[in-house]
């Protein structure tokens, strides 16, 4: 059967203050309801005024989404009751948005953005017992209210649960070289995904957070609708909400229709008038996006599309360490390489950004160094690596520390000592048996415990020989 | 010998106060007691201030002059409830930038006026409290919904002035049936912060005095830019006061005869001859005509009752008002409170409201009114490149006795602000000033504006007004 | 002017997606006012409900006359001046609020409200 899916991102822009009035939009560690005023609490009386910097963000979104910036757009009162809304409206964009009609390409497939707008985002709840079901009330912290959210919307494109993570991921990429989202002040996106099978109702799950759940609440709810199908009934248009411990969807209300939210232009606000110079303006300072960063490094590093696509999507600051390594290391493709399937993986291991994490362009350069000069074998660098991402130390230290990188003359020494214990090989080598080289390097590497750079050793080997046949 | 009180001008009080010449003790103690009094004959306050002249005033232009504050303006650690019993126990946190202007410039909150409940009405009537009665009749009402501002107004014994509030002319009927003054500023002249809405696009922040002085003295305080409300227009204040004395000869007068018929006989004269006054300190006159007149009331109750019903949205038994023990789910939770602490008009407009915004209603209503919004405000336009202001009846007829009204249906109660509907709609700023009596009863003239030419209806009102 | 054309129709084209005849406005019958209702969290008496059926209709149909009213190309007055781009920077403004002033339903710091279903 055929599955139709369209999702509406809400993301958290990246402000100081809140959309509407000045009270921190993320505080950290915060007591609830302690980042309020009568503004975002709702109290009777107050007004609206608009912070700028979200109007930016949602145009440099709107660019970056290929979307028409709307020279006029307006913003509405949605209105509708939940103990999670300060006023019972929600100020929203409901006519004309300030961005429409863009696209971006996923996997080789267009996916269609609808609009981009601008919108507040309502308080958060609580269930201090119990779940959504069962608490006997619920508890709310205004903290959240007011925050400034862009909603993206989408056509319903996505023809699987599969693309739709995808989609989501290039999108939040996207998001964070704009730097319109900041995960780490704790913003966060949250999806209402819609989806339908065989060109039936479309059941909506709001409020999903995280894409891996994006992805198992439709696979569910297609799974779901699919079954209803096949009995041959109809699938209902409803709301439902996501189970994150069960996996699971179930329905929240009937979903309400258009007319119910009886819009109207909220009259607290002024008409947006987007000129062309304000949208030069955000033009010409948008940072550079994934795709373009994508080519760019194809062309100036050479590395693969692949590795440049890991690279990039991995996250900004993954590519601006990549690049600062590739300054002060001249070798892009061995960094990539180092970077992607080695470096990655401790940090994703610690489940940290690598930002956070305690390696530097610096002392990760010369981990690829020492590789390159023998200095440590590869199969030790991939061991290395873990205790660097963990200490941070540089790993000349690290490997010294371990004995694991042998001083010249150390090495020297087993080499000699190697040679005299097998004085057959030895000889064997001289009269010219290549296999015996081989022999004595393996035994130079048990005795340092495979530490030392096979070519050094060999080299080593044939000194100490020839100056042993030049002595005799 | 300091002098005490009352029934004296406030200009001569506040220079009085600036001389040093009042017992300031006494007059707050005097101006205690005559509230109280005033309060028992004809109820024009929901709350009394208790800390009133408690705290010595700011030094400013209105120092020691008490203020009453209608009861939809938010006043810091006071009571407010708009009227309403949903907002019963309401106390704001923080002042309607108006009234923390009043208190900065010096003037002292004496109570919060009673109202329609959050506007809706003409005779505040509506007021979930005690409807205030008017001391020119008490067995009639004093008008709406600013009913509580003008009582007070009229029947002070001592200076006060009151700042109001009007929306489709809660400031001008209770000035009309009041026979005092009632000035309704420019929307986006007076900041809404701090306003209790009841139609955003509507409501302006105004003034009801026994003067034009005091009415222009007091919009020069409460005028401004605020960066708290994004429809405050940056205009700026000044001194309005300066427009009386102004000579008004020359001075062009537009009468419409669309607002001359079909109102009471009486009324008609007074204004006619108020006209003919003007007209002998050598303004123009001349006849004009406003045919879209007729559509106003439509167009002004749609809109504002559509933006009233997501007004009144937040009302709801959560964070203040009227609250019980929460219990159940939150439908029946909103709903329980919300039906047990609105009037039967506000359920009406919530209703009416909610209808006229609903898809596949809000094209004919919500967006043809805002339409038609637009062709009244160019008609007003072209009507003001040949005149200077327009003059009009401010109530089509003299103040109804409480009976009378009872037996009204609401809409036609609606239709009783046609005076004062089409200016309001349009944000064109308005002055009433009494004209006179009839049956011992006040009638009122409204004179129109231009957007932000106040100076223009303060000149002409000074001219036309007769100070007792 | 033309942009600004150009965008109102859009605005129309979006606000008014089923609406291609017209709706008979002045019944309003008890089920409608019963959706409005539930719409707008209020419970009517039956009392209440019979007088504002009535009463409903009656204004309703005063405010259609608007429907004679020439709107063509007339754009929508959402203020009675044009208010356009007002806005504030982004910085942070800390304010404290006794939320206890004017309410008790608060449980560690958190306000309380009713269930969700």
């Amino acid at each position: 059967m055929s599955i139709m899916i369209g999702l509406e991102v809400h993301c958290q822009l990246n402000t100081e203050s809140k959309l509407f009035c000045s009270c921190e939009a993320y505080p950290r560690d915060a007591q609830p309801n302690s980042s309020t005023c009568e503004i975002c609490l709702g109290y009777p009386g107050t007004k609206p005024v608009i912070n700028k910097k979200a109007i930016d963000h949602v145009i440099s979104i709107g660019l970056a989404l290929g979307c028409r910036i709307n020279p006029e757009s307006y913003f509405s009162r949605k209105t509708y009751f939940y103990p999670d809304m300060p006023k019972n409206y929600q100020i929203t964009q409901y006519e004309v948005p300030i961005a429409s009609e863009g696209s971006i390409e996923v996997n080789g497939m267009r996916i269609r953005i609808r609009r981009v707008h601008l919108e507040e985002d309502p308080a958060r709840i609580v269930y201090a017992d119990g779940n959504l079901e069962t608490a006997s009330h619920v508890l709310v912290d205004y903290n959240r209210a007011g925050t400034p959210l862009a909603e993206i919307v989408t056509e319903p494109d996505m023809k699987s649960p599969k693309e739709a993570r995808a989609f989501l991921e290039k999108l939040s990429t996207i998001l964070e070289y704009l730097k319109v989202y900041d995960q780490s002040k704790g913003a966060s996106l949250r999806v209402d995904a819609n989806i339908s099978v065989d060109g039936g109702e479309r059941a909506e799950v709001k409020n999903v957070t995280g894409f891996e759940n994006v992805e198992k609440a439709l696979n569910y709810e297609a799974v779901r609708q699919q079954n209803i199908v096949r009995l041959g009934r109809k699938v209902e248009r409803e709301t439902r909400h996501f189970d994150e411990v069960a996996k699971t969807t179930r329905t929240l209300r009937k979903k309400e229709f258009e007319e119910d939210y009886g819009y109207i232009f909220d009259p607290d606000l002024p008409v947006l008038d987007i000129s062309d110079e304000w949208k030069s303006k955000i033009e010409k300072g948008m940072p550079e996006l994934p795709d373009i960063m994508v080519k760019r490094f194809l062309k100036q590093y050479g590395i693969s599309e692949y590795d440049a696509k890991v690279i990039v999507y991995t996250g900004k600051d993954f590519a601006s360490f990549f690049e600062d390594v590739c300054r002060i290391y001249s070798k892009p493709k061995a960094a990539s390489r180092w970077m992607i399937n080695y470096l990655l993986k401790s940090l994703n291991w610690r489940s940290e950004r690598i930002s956070q994490s305690k390696a530097s362009p610096d002392t990760f350069s010369e981990l690829l160094t020492m590789i390159d000069k023998g200095e440590i074998t590869e199969r030790y660098a991939k061991e290395l690596i873990k205790e660097y991402v963990d200490t941070g130390l540089r790993p000349s230290e690290i490997a010294l520390k371990s004995g694991a990188k042998p001083s010249l003359q150390g090495l020297r020494d087993i080499v000699k000592k190697v040679i005299k214990d097998n004085t057959k090989a030895a000889s064997e080598f001289a009269a010219g048996k290549n296999d015996a080289l081989a022999y004595l390097i393996g035994a130079v590497l048990k005795e340092t415990g495979k530490r030392g750079d096979p070519k050094e050793i060999a080299r080593m080997i044939k000194e100490e020989i020839s100056n042993a046949s030049v002595a005799q | 010998m300091k002098r005490v009180v009352i029934l004296i001008r406030v200009k001569t009080f506040l220079e009085e106060v600036k001389s040093g010449s009042i017992d300031t003790d006494k007059f707050v103690s005097d101006v205690k007691a005559s509230s109280s009094s005033m309060q028992e004959k004809y109820a024009p306050f929901i709350t009394l201030n208790e800390g009133f002249g408690k705290a010595t005033p700011q030094k400013g232009a209105l120092q020691y002059l008490p203020v009453s504050v209608k009861d939809c303006l938010c006043t810091e650690g006071i009571r407010t409830t708009a009227g309403s019993k949903i907002l019963e126990t309401y106390v704001p946190n923080f002042d309607a930038t108006a009234v923390a202007k009043v208190k900065a410039a010096g003037g002292m909150i004496l109570g919060k006026t009673a109202q329609d409940e959050f506007g809706f009405g003409t005779f505040s009537t509506n007021c979930a409290y005690q409807v205030p009665k008017n001391p020119y009749d008490p067995e009639r009402t004093c008008g709406g919904s600013s009913g509580g501002a003008g009582c007070a107004t009229a029947a002070a014994d001592f200076p006060h002035i009151a700042i109001a509030e009007s929306t489709g002319g809660s400031i001008t009927a209770p000035a009309a049936f009041t026979g005092t003054v009632g000035l309704t500023p420019t929307y986006g002249r007076v900041s809404r912060y701090g306003l209790i809405d009841y139609s955003n696009s509507m409501d302006k922040v105004g003034v009801i005095s026994k003067e034009v002085y005091d009415s222009a003295l007091m919009l020069s305080v409460i005028a401004g830019h605020d960066p708290l409300d994004s429809t405050s227009h940056n205009k700026g204040s000044e001194d309005f006061t300066k427009y009386i004395g102004k000579d008004v000869k020359g001075m062009k007068i537009g009468v419409p005869k669309e607002y001359f018929s079909s109102i009471d006989s009486n009324v008609k004269k007074l204004v006619e001859d108020a006209i003919a006054k003007l007209e002998g300190q050598e303004a123009e006159i001349s006849e004009i005509s406003l045919p879209s007149t007729k559509y106003a009331i439509a167009a002004y109750y749609i809109i504002a009752m559509g933006e009233a019903s997501t007004n009144l949205a937040k009302y709801c038994g959560m964070r203040y008002g009227k609250q019980d023990k929460i219990s159940g789910e939150f439908s029946e939770y909103f709903s329980s409170i919300r039906s047990s602490g609105f009037g039967e008009e506000a359920k009406r407009r919530i209703i009416l409201g909610t209808y006229m915004r609903a898809a596949g209603f809000r094209d004919a209503y919500y967006i043809k009114a805002l339409k038609v919004r637009s062709l009244l405000i160019k008609e007003f336009k072209a009507a003001f490149k040949g005149v200077d202001a327009i003059a009009t009846p401010s109530m089509p007829m003299l103040p109804p006795r409480f009976d009378e009204i009872a037996k009204l249906s609401p809409l036609e109660i609606y239709n009783m602000d046609k005076m004062t509907t089409a200016p309001n709609l349009c944000g064109f700023p308005t002055i009433s000033i009494p004209v006179g009596t009839s049956q011992g009863l006040p009638v009122g003239m409204q004179l129109i504006a231009d957007h932000f030419m106040e100076g223009r209806l303060i000149s002409l009102a000074a001219a036309a007004e007769v100070i007792k | 002017m033309q942009r600004v054309a150009f965008m109102y129709k859009k605005v129309i084209k979006i606000c008014n997606p089923k609406c291609n005849h017209m709706v008979d406005f002045q019944k309003v019958d008890k089920g409608m006012l019963s959706r409005i209702c539930s719409n707008a969290k209020l419970n009517l008496t039956s009392s209440e409900e019979e007088r504002f059926v009535s009463e409903m209709g009656e204004i309703l149909t005063a405010f259609r006359e608007l429907e004679s009213v020439d709107t063509k190309d007339v754009q929508p007055a959402y203020h009675a001046t044009e208010i356009r781009n007002i806005w504030r920077d982004d910085k942070v403004k800390k304010k404290s609020v006794d939320i206890k002033k004017n309410t008790e339903a608060l449980e560690n710091g958190y306000i309380i409200g009713p269930k969700l279903v």
